[in-house]
This record gives structure tokens, C-alpha cells and sequence, in this order.
């Protein structure tokens, strides 16, 4: 039989998404490709620009965890300007990322990846969607349509309590070099922990039990979709001022060992990548963003970053992986249960966490502008391992570089040859209907794919000209 | 409340028109009942803006294959949008969130003003023809939601 492509390109609906392509022989995939369409040249904006000013633009990269970036260029920042935050910082600091991997998971659950296994009423926002495989019973799809309403009520909450801290979301305003800008006190403690614990009571009696309704109707889910089995982490939310111990410790995992990370491994490859060959190879905090849009077999705006030379799944199954919270396997089934017990690790870490503020005591540290240093700025996204590098020379931006989870997972061939995490994820995976994907995009959503942070114009596709304002 | 939402990536210039227009906004005299929100690249985010709300005034840069700077006017229902099945997050546009708060019964009157942009790239500063209709943008959506 023939090869066959399926493409899975929602082109239309705004630009720099993600693109993925399977070859399918005698109903198997045989191969992969991952194209992310985003051009990561935030660094043109950055250089020349004063220092503090990262944090603030570099969240608006992307509009589904600008939280995680705002973190990632926090920490690059006091890394460069060498200082140290006090406890109320490190803690409002925790509860503000914290409250975005909540909302992000419970986002992700019900307003995405549900929807590969609950036949929803036939009515937007539940089509467009593929047709085939759904299994559940007619009542727990329409338990699901509830759920899925009171999950935006509920991710309302996560982010009204990260704006108790934060003054606003999305985009943060109150982390700076040194610590935030806001005192704890008791109202806003009280305001926050009352919003928690429905959270939690949301995600242990609702979010994990329909997780687990799902895995118990597809277990052969819980076979398909493992790829690799390389797992990263980079470790987030320290415990304390030296940032020694976290809630999620950095490691690694691969060939059935937990090892340690090194940073200095990290290398990014362009061979597939549209970017000038010149560059490949290189440290993430090196890396230079010369666009070669033409270059001959290069599918993919994204580079190809490798650990010693190896490709790494990122997310919530490899923090939860590396940390010993969960070992139960690395399938599409596995990436959904380990997401949602870390919403419920997360929650209950918050409850600790908010009562140890102490109102009254520092939130800031002095921090002046050094005329020049290094800074690196290591966390995790709700999606995974995020890393940004900063220089600065005569007190401004010289070089800015951001490493994002996606780039991780969606990453194409690197120099060798060898398959980005999903791409691999993908080979060898029956499909039963070509028409009607579904193998395919339940492996790709269970990574939490996040790739066009960048541009969301409206394109009507009716008749506009009539509107136009004179 | 009624509501002023300004959606736009400031990271690419032109994009970002809906957030420029909620600064050029800031420091103008405004009605008791208004509310300004920088929507930023909010998708799901402008859920919780939108319902509740008396009335809703999305700005946004629209491309509808005019001229730099022109400004479009119309509903939540006079635009389609092409849909597929998704793959992200960030496939999700502002005709899903409409369709979302149908879903919830708690739709407001929506008015969107769209502006043709010019460049849409690297950039937080707007073009000169876009910038230009700040002004006449920001009397167009006082207008607007001024109205009962």
C-alpha cells in the first residue's frame, strides 16, 4: 500500500501554529514531522533596552502562560544583577506561578484534551471535531458538558488569586529584580485561600476522578504515544532563599534511570531548522536568531535543543516523573493523570506556602543595574522546562534568549537526524481512519503543545468592507 | 460595567493597536461605568471580561484587506471564522470565546472596532499610519460606549 500523509494544519485559523505531518503505511504511521511556524526573535526587541525591562515584555510572549516567562526573565534578571529575594518574595512569587499551572491544567483538560474523548453536544464550542472512537456513556458526557463550565469558573478563580498578588493577569505586574512589589497582609491572604481551597475541592472530587474515567475507557491509551521515554526537568518553586530545595527537584530521566542535569549539555540544533547552519550546535545562552527561511530541507521555525546530545519529552509527566510523584508510564493516559496530580500537589503545596507569609517583613531586596553580567533564569511553564539567558554590557541588553518548553516536544530533527520528542511519540501508532486522525491529535494534545505566542489578528473570511468606517 | 478590551500582541507592532489604544485611553476622561483591559493575547483570559459585563467594545487589528488604518465597525455575529479541530491552546479565537459565553447564557451587547494594520513583525512601536488613528479610534470608542 501506498504511503499516505496526514496533515494536521489548522492554517486558517491564525498564524504561527503549530503543523504536524504523519506518513501512514498500511495503518501505521512510519514517520513524522513537527513544524512550529513561530520565530523566536524576541532578542531584536531586547537589545539596547534597560535590563528591568525583560520581565515586563517578555511576558507578553505568549498569551497562555505569560506567567511562566515573566518568572523565567524574574530569575534571569536577580541571576544577573546578584541579589537575593526575601521569603515573602520567593513565596508570592511560588503562589503566582503556582495559581498559572492551576488554571493552565484545568484549561487544558476540559477546554482541549477532553474533547478528543467526550462526544460533546454538536454545537460550538464542541465542533469542529473529528468523529469515530468516543466510548463514554451518553451520562458521562453530559456530567462532562457541566464540568466543562464550572472548570471556566474555577480558572476564573486561579487567576483572580494570582492578581491578588499580581495587580492584574494576564501580564503581572509585580515581580522586579529583587523580590515583588506587593505586602502580604491578612485580607489578602484570607482572599486567597478561600479561592484555593474550592479550587482543590474542584480538582480532587471533579478533575482527577474524570481523568481516571477516561484512562479506565481507554487503556490503550495507556500504550500509545510514549516516544522516547527521555524525561526533563529543570525543577521550579524553591523552598527556600537559596533556592536549594524545590517542589519539583531538576533532573532527568532515561534509559530507566533518574540522573542529574547540567545545564552547560544543553545545545540547540538548526540543521532542519530555517536558520542559518552557521549556528547549530550552540549553548541556548550563545545562540544566535539569523533566519534562513529558504534553507534547503529545513521544515521548522523551531530549533532542535538537545541534553548531551539527546532529545527530551518536558511537562508535567517529567517533573512528576523526576521528583518520584508518579511512575506509573509514559503514554498519552500518563501525560493527563501526572498533569492532574500535580494540579492536586500544587494545590496543596499553596495552602502551606500562603500561610507562611509574614506580613509586615521585606518583600524587596535592593537591586542596581550591574554595567555588565550574565544571568540565567531557569523554571518551569505549566508546559514544562522553560530557560531564559540574558547579557547585559553598559547597563543594557546585549543578547536575550529564551528557550521554550514547546521547543522541547515540537522540536524537529536535530544534526543527526534523529526525531523531536512528538515526532517520535507519533511513529508506529495505529490509525484506524485517516479521514478522521484522532490517534494522532490525542498524542499531540496530551504533550500540551504551546506554539503561537505570537499573532492573533482577526481574518474574517465573509465580507468586511461593509463595516469599514468612514 | 461596561467594558473596553484592547487585544493585540505589543510584540509585533502593528498587532498590538488594541493595547496601544487602552494606553492612549488612560489618561483620558472617562465615564464612571468604564472599565479599560489590556486583553494582550488573552484568548480564553477575555472570558471572565466579557460575561458579566453590560457592555463589551473589543478593539483589535482586523485584516480585511484595506488600507493601513482604516477602521472597521461590526457585531459578534458578522464575522465566521474557518474552524478546525485543534491542536493547541492557542488555536482558540475570539469567535470561540463568543461562542463559549453563548454557552453560558451571559453574553453582553459586543461591538468590535477593527484597524488594518500596516507590519505586522518584530516591533513594539506602531506604524505611523496606524498611530495616526489613535485619536480618531479613541473618540470613535468613547462614542460607542458612551451609548445606552
Amino acid at each position: 500500500m501506498a504511503t499516505q500523509k496526514i496533515t494536521i494544519d489548522p492554517v486558517t485559523r491564525i498564524e504561527g501554529h503549530l503543523k504536524i505531518t504523519v506518513e501512514v503505511n498500511d495503518g501505521k504511521v512510519s514517520d513524522a514531522y513537527c513544524s512550529g511556524t513561530l520565530w523566536r526573535g524576541i532578542e531584536v526587541i531586547l537589545r539596547g533596552r534597560d535590563p528591568r525591562d525583560a520581565a515586563q515584555i517578555t511576558q507578553r510572549i505568549c498569551g497562555v502562560c505569560p506567567m511562566a516567562h515573566g518568572t523565567a526573565s524574574i530569575l534571569c534578571l536577580d541571576d544577573a544583577f546578584k541579589v537575593a529575594v526575601p521569603d515573602n518574595a520567593r513565596i508570592i512569587r511560588n503562589l503566582m506561578l503556582a495559581a498559572n499551572h492551576l488554571q493552565s491544567h484545568i484549561l487544558h483538560f476540559y477546554h482541549l484534551a477532553a474533547l478528543d474523548f467526550v462526544n460533546g453536544p454538536a454545537i460550538a464550542p464542541f465542533v469542529p471535531r473529528y468523529s469515530g472512537d468516543f466510548r463514554l456513556p451518553p451520562k458521562a458526557n453530559d456530567a462532562y458538558v457541566a464540568h466543562y463550565l464550572k472548570a471556566l469558573e474555577m480558572r476564573k478563580k486561579c487567576h483572580e488569586m494570582l492578581a491578588i498578588w499580581g495587580g492584574k493577569m494576564p501580564a503581572q505586574t509585580a515581580m522586579i529584580v529583587g523580590g515583588v512589589t506587593c505586602h502580604p497582609t491578612v485580607d489578602k491572604i484570607a482572599a486567597f485561600l478561600w479561592r484555593l481551597r474550592e479550587i482543590k475541592a474542584f480538582v480532587n472530587d471533579v478533575y482527577i476522578p474524570d481523568v481516571l474515567g477516561v484512562a479506565d475507557i481507554y487503556p490503550d491509551y495507556k500504550q500509545i504515544g510514549r516516544g522516547y521515554g527521555n524525561l526533563l526537568s529543570y525543577g521550579a518553586f524553591p523552598l527556600d532563599a537559596a533556592g536549594k530545595s524545590k517542589l519539583f527537584k531538576a533532573g532527568r530521566f532515561t534509559k530507566d534511570r533518574v540522573l542529574d542535569f547540567d545545564i552547560n549539555k544543553i545545545t540547540e540544533d538548526v540543521k532542519y531548522s530555517r536558520y542559518k547552519s552557521s549556528n547549530t550546535g550552540k549553548k541556548p545562552s550563545e545562540g544566535m536568531t539569523e533566519p534562513d527561511a529558504e534553507k534547503n530541507g529545513s521544515y521548522s521555525w523551531l530549533k532542535a535543543p538537545r541534553y548531551d546530545g539527546q532529545p527530551y519529552e518536558v511537562g508535567p509527566l517529567a517533573r512528576m516523573w523526576v521528583n518520584g510523584d508518579y511512575r506509573q508510564g509514559i503514554s498519552v493516559i500518563d501525560r493527563h493523570a501526572a498533569r492532574a496530580l500535580e494540579a492536586k500537589k500544587l494545590a496543596d503545596a499553596m495552602e502551606e506556602w500562603v500561610l507562611q507569609l509574614k506580613p509586615g517583613e521585606p518583600i524587596c531586596a535592593e537591586a542596581k543595574v550591574p554595567d555588565s553580567g550574565e544571568g540565567m533564569g531557569l523554571t518551569e511553564g505549566a508546559r514544562g522546562a522553560l530557560g531564559h539567558w540574558i547579557k547585559i554590557a553598559n547597563k543594557k541588553i546585549e543578547n536575550y534568549q529564551a528557550v521554550v518548553p514547546t521547543t522541547w516536544n515540537c522540536a524537529p530533527r536535530d544534526d543527526k537526524g534523529n526525531r523531536g520528542a512528538v515526532e517520535e511519540a507519533l511513529v508506529g501508532t495505529s490509525i484506524v481512519d485517516t479521514d478522521n486522525p484522532l490517534e494522532v491529535v490525542r498524542i499531540v494534545r496530551s504533550f500540551d503543545p504551546c506554539i503561537a505566542c505570537a499573532v492573533h489578528l482577526i481574518k474574517p473570511s465573509g465580507e468586511i468592507k461593509k463595516f469599514r468606517v468612514v | 460595567m461596561k467594558r473596553i478590551i484592547g487585544c493585540g500582541n505589543l510584540l509585533f507592532r502593528d498587532e498590538g493597536i488594541g493595547v496601544h489604544l487602552i494606553r492612549y485611553l488612560q489618561d483620558k476622561k472617562l465615564p464612571a461605568d468604564v472599565e479599560l483591559v489590556d486583553g494582550a493575547t488573552g484568548g480564553f483570559d477575555l472570558l471572565s471580561f466579557i460575561e458579566g459585563s453590560n457592555k463589551v467594545i473589543i478593539v483589535d487589528a482586523v485584516q480585511g484587506n484595506g488600507s493601513p488604518g482604516d477602521i472597521y465597525k461590526f457585531g459578534a455575529d458578522d464575522f465566521e471564522v474557518e474552524s478546525s479541530p485543534k491542536t493547541s491552546l492557542h488555536d482558540i479565537c475570539l469567535k470561540d470565546i463568543f461562542n463559549i459565553v453563548k454557552l453560558t447564557g451571559t453574553m453582553p451587547p459586543v461591538t468590535i472596532f477593527g484597524v488594518e494594520p500596516k507590519t505586522v513583525d518584530w516591533g513594539m512601536e506602531l506604524t505611523e499610519e496606524v498611530k495616526a488613528v489613535l485619536p480618531r479610534l479613541g473618540q470613535l470608542v468613547l462614542e460607542e460606549v458612551s451609548h445606552a
